[in-house]
């Protein structure tokens, strides 16, 4: 049995040390017909992992890839869904544990979805594709290989791709994605909306601006269709739309568009952190009953996206003059309460203290009242 | 097969340096994807077709138009069109359906399915977003007053009216330069759509702002006249609607707008709406009961009538002023002002004026107990009348009967009760040629005075007393 202590991964700005277990197995001891593959690459293995025993790899750098990237949250879920199910006596029973056994796949395919969402937003394009992968290989043990529930983890290994250059492997997924979701024809229009905005980042990322252009124009109609014109989910959609004009040189089209996304954000974070305020249990527990259907609560892939684009708009605004008072204020306050949601405090006051600053600066009447009640409630908390 | 096997990296990279393959079985049916699909781009491209064209035929008008919209990078505009899509959709939803009769919201057809307005909505709102974004919100503010006005020729439409008036008021308030002159035109027009509609008292707190708005201010529309003028007109127009809409319910709240109406008219320095407006205050306050206020008001309105010479309104003036005078109980100046009435309905010549002042004036008579006037007028009033009213003509001519009877009654009386030889003779004649002479005859003389000392005479101004009661009332 080898031991393997890995010392100082650094991922995400965290320092942490990673200790993985891992028991060597021979394949010509394996049972007849018994043929182990490797989580990541489907070569014969030769390790298994001591915690959950049914995962298997090929070599040390693959279970510390998969380590890090989404088995450290999987092991102890993996065990259940993995291991053959005893034989027992009544139907219901069987019943009921079939049931179960598929609950647990569908729970596992949106932990993975997320987590590999949330990985690519923060950046981390290869540390998302054994996260992604999962999401795949348990889409298809729950639905079949040619259903429509297997697009979103095509593309989220599409967007991985992109993400890691490999732009011919990104096209293969994204036309498998396609091909599925034309012989679909009542797709629902979450799906197609998400398809064409991956589509949109492969085009974009090959410098077709144009073909960019059509498919991002198709992501947010449709999503549009879904949540309404003025909501967080379409607004991923108008910010690749701006990345895309900034890159072609119409930088007073892309600042507009720009503007548009930090005042949608604005008014779903306003709303996020008014009902934290009022229910400041419930906000945190997960199990409690769920607040009402209107407020929505943002998921941790919906947070990475909302830290990366608007992060990622004011490192764009610091350059531009142009960028009017008042649009920079918004800005300053948006960021100031993603920060306050994600108990960041002290870079919350921060910006709070920014935004307040360029308000009096520029000397419009810029209404300051949310500025101010948010500094307060920092205040309070902080 | 060609996806990605793994590199074979002699130097040990540690990284997973590739991505792993799809699953076995999806790379066969992947391939039979690509290879159906050969034959199919290939016939695409003979006939020309291109794939974003086929997504041009597939997709729905609404879907394309919208594509455009966002690949220019109007994202606002699509914003904008896209929530008037949707607030149809939820007008629709949400109005309840009586069955059995006309479900308006329902009847008007869908935007999305009118093409051309959604041709010129696209064209109107990429122009405003334009403006916007460089800086110039009149232009904008210009844009969305002409989709208002192109709207204003679909009486259907009304919502969207509505919706870019809004939209105006809210860029007119961005136009600095102008002193506020174009929220002030915003606010008219919304309260003028308003009250096409008939909604008036929304209508009357957009004008009223618009005139605050423009009281200082010397701004002149296209044809020249001062806005501020166009402001005090529209409220007065307003005003008066509102006034009669309420009247049955709450006369108090009425004659409030009413003398609010006054107030307007008078400051535009429009004479005759200033006119009309006293005078329908008049008629109110006589509807409520109060006449010496109705006076008031009435005379305010012969002055203006006087001053512009409208002879109808002169005409109208003395005879509210002879109801009023009447109510009050001044009968004689009643008397003068009918009379002015009448002159001046001759001097007009509408007849049914005419008839209806000789009428009025008779009746007064009547009342006052001057029967020989009295007979005069019902005659007038029957001559002058249209033939076509038969029951007016008969009325006036029973009138004028009573009056007769009424007029001669005195000299009967005394003539019966007399017992004179003389008189008792005229009388017989009278009796067989009923002409006027008796009268003259047996007026009471002195001779008659005589013959009744000590008798109470039959007073002239009780034509309800008969005959008997008057012989009692002698007795």
């Amino acid at each position: 049995m080898q031991i393997l202590l890995l010392n100082t991964y650094i991922i995400h700005n965290e320092i942490f040390q990673v200790r993985v277990t891992a028991m060597s197995l021979n394949p010509l001891a394996n049972p007849k017909g018994v043929k182990l593959l490797c989580e990541l690459c489907q070569k014969p293995a030769y390790l298994q992992c001591t915690s959950c025993r049914v995962t298997y790899y090929c070599s040390e750098e693959h279970q510390k890839v998969d380590w890090v990237g989404i088995h450290e949250k999987i092991c102890s879920l993996l065990l259940p869904l993995r291991t053959p199910i005893p034989l027992v006596s009544s139907e219901e029973e069987r019943k009921h544990r079939q049931q179960q056994l598929l609950q647990r796949q569908k729970q596992m395919i949106d932990m993975t979805r997320t987590e590999g969402s949330k990985l690519l937003f923060e950046g981390a394009h290869e540390a998302a594709v054994p996260a992604a992968l999962q999401a795949l290989r348990f889409s298809i043990a729950v639905y079949g290989l040619a259903s429509v529930e297997l697009v979103p983890a095509y593309l989220v290994l599409g967007e991985a791709s992109i993400g890691l250059g490999r732009l011919s492997q990104a096209e293969e997924y994204l036309s498998q994605a396609r091909w599925t979701v034309l012989k679909t024809p009542d797709c629902d229009a979450a799906i197609k909306s998400k398809m064409y905005r991956i589509c949109g980042l492969l085009q974009a990322a090959k410098g077709n601006f144009g073909e960019a252009l059509k498919n991002y124009a198709n992501d947010i109609y449709h999503a549009a269709l879904v949540s309404g014109p003025k909501h967080v989910k379409t607004s991923g959609g108008y910010f690749h739309m701006a990345n895309v004009f900034f890159r072609k040189g119409q930088t007073e089209t892309a600042h507009n568009i720009y503007s548009e996304v930090v005042n949608i954000w604005n008014q779903m974070l306003k709303n996020v952190v008014k009902m934290e305020d009022s229910q400041p249990e419930s906000a945190l527990a997960t199990f409690v009953d769920k607040p009402a259907a209107e407020t929505e609560i943002l998921d941790e892939a919906q947070e990475a996206e909302a830290i990366q684009m608007l992060h990622a708009i004011y490192d764009l605004q610091q350059n531009n003059a142009n960028y009017g008072a008042a649009n920079m204020v918004m800005l300053l306050h948006t960021l100031a309460l993603l920060h306050t949601h994600l108990l960041g405090y002290l870079k919350a006051q921060e910006f709070v203290q920014d935004a307040l600053s360029c308000a009096q600066e520029s000397e419009l009447g810029i209404d300051l009242s949310d500025v101010e009640n948010l500094k307060n409630f920092i205040a309070t908390k902080a | 097969m060609t996806t990605t096997l793994p590199p074979v990296n002699p130097a040990g990279s540690k990284s997973v340096s590739t991505l792993p393959s799809l699953p076995r079985s999806q790379r066969s049916a992947k391939q039979l994807a690509r290879g159906a699909g050969r034959p199919r781009q290939s016939i695409g491209k003979l006939a020309g077709i291109d794939r974003a064209d086929v997504g041009a035929y597939r997709n729905s008008y609404k879907h394309n138009l919208s594509l455009e919209i966002l690949q220019e990078g109007y994202v606002s505009s699509f914003i904008e069109l896209f929530q008037l899509f949707d607030q149809q959709a939820a007008d629709r939803e949400s109005a309840v359906i009586i069955p059995g009769s006309d479900s308006g919201v329902h009847e008007v057809p869908l935007l999305i399915d009118q093409h051309d307005k959604l041709d010129v909505l696209k064209s109107k709102l990429i122009e405003a977003e334009e403006a916007r974004r460089s800086g110039a919100p009149e232009k904008s503010y210009q844009s969305y007053l002409e989709l208002a006005q192109y709207f204003e020729n679909f009486p259907s439409d009304q919502w969207l009216i509505d919706h870019f008036h809004q939209r105006c008021m809210s860029e007119s308030s961005k136009v600095e330069e102008d002193g506020g002159r174009k929220l002030a035109e915003a606010n008219y027009n919304i309260g003028i759509a308003l009250e096409k509609r008939g909604d008036l008292s929304s209508a009357v707190d957009y004008l009223e702002k618009f005139y605050n708005l423009t009281t200082e201010q010397e701004w002149q529309d296209k044809i020249g006249d001062n806005l501020h003028d166009i402001a005090s007109l529209q409220l007065y127009r307003t005003y008066t609607c509102l006034a009669e809409e309420l009247y049955e319910e709450a006369p108090s709240v009425s004659i409030d707008y009413l003398k609010k109406a006054f107030h307007m008219a008078n400051e535009g320095g429009n004479r005759t709406e200033a006119g009309l407006a006293s005078h329908r205050l008049g008629n109110i306050y006589e509807a409520v009961g109060d006449p010496e206020v109705a006076t008031m008001y009435h005379k305010g309105y012969l002055d203006r009538c006087k001053r512009d010479k409208d002879k109808a309104g002169i005409g109208k003036a003395h005879e509210a002023l002879a109801r009023c005078q009447q109510s009050e109980g001044k009968l004689e100046e009643a008397t003068e002002h009918y009379k002015e009435f009448v002159k001046i309905a001759e001097e007009v010549g509408d007849k049914g004026v005419y008839s209806q002042a000789c009428s009025s004036l008779a009746n007064l008579y009547n009342m006052l107990g001057e029967y020989g006037n009295a007979v005069e007028y019902y005659q007038k009033a029957a001559e002058s009348m249209e033939t076509d009213d038969k029951e007016r003509i008969e009325l006036m001519n029973i009138s004028q009967a009573i009056a007769q009877t009424h007029h001669k009654l005195a000299s009967y009386s005394t003539a019966i009760l007399c017992n004179t030889a003389k008189l008792t003779a005229t009388l017989v004649e009278w009796k067989d040629y009923r002409d006027d002479g008796f009268i003259e005859a047996s007026r009471p003389s002195t001779r008659a005075e005589s013959c009744l000392s000590g008798a109470a005479p039959a007073t002239p101004v009780a034509p309800q007393t008969t005959l008997e009661e008057s012989c009692e009332g002698k007795k």
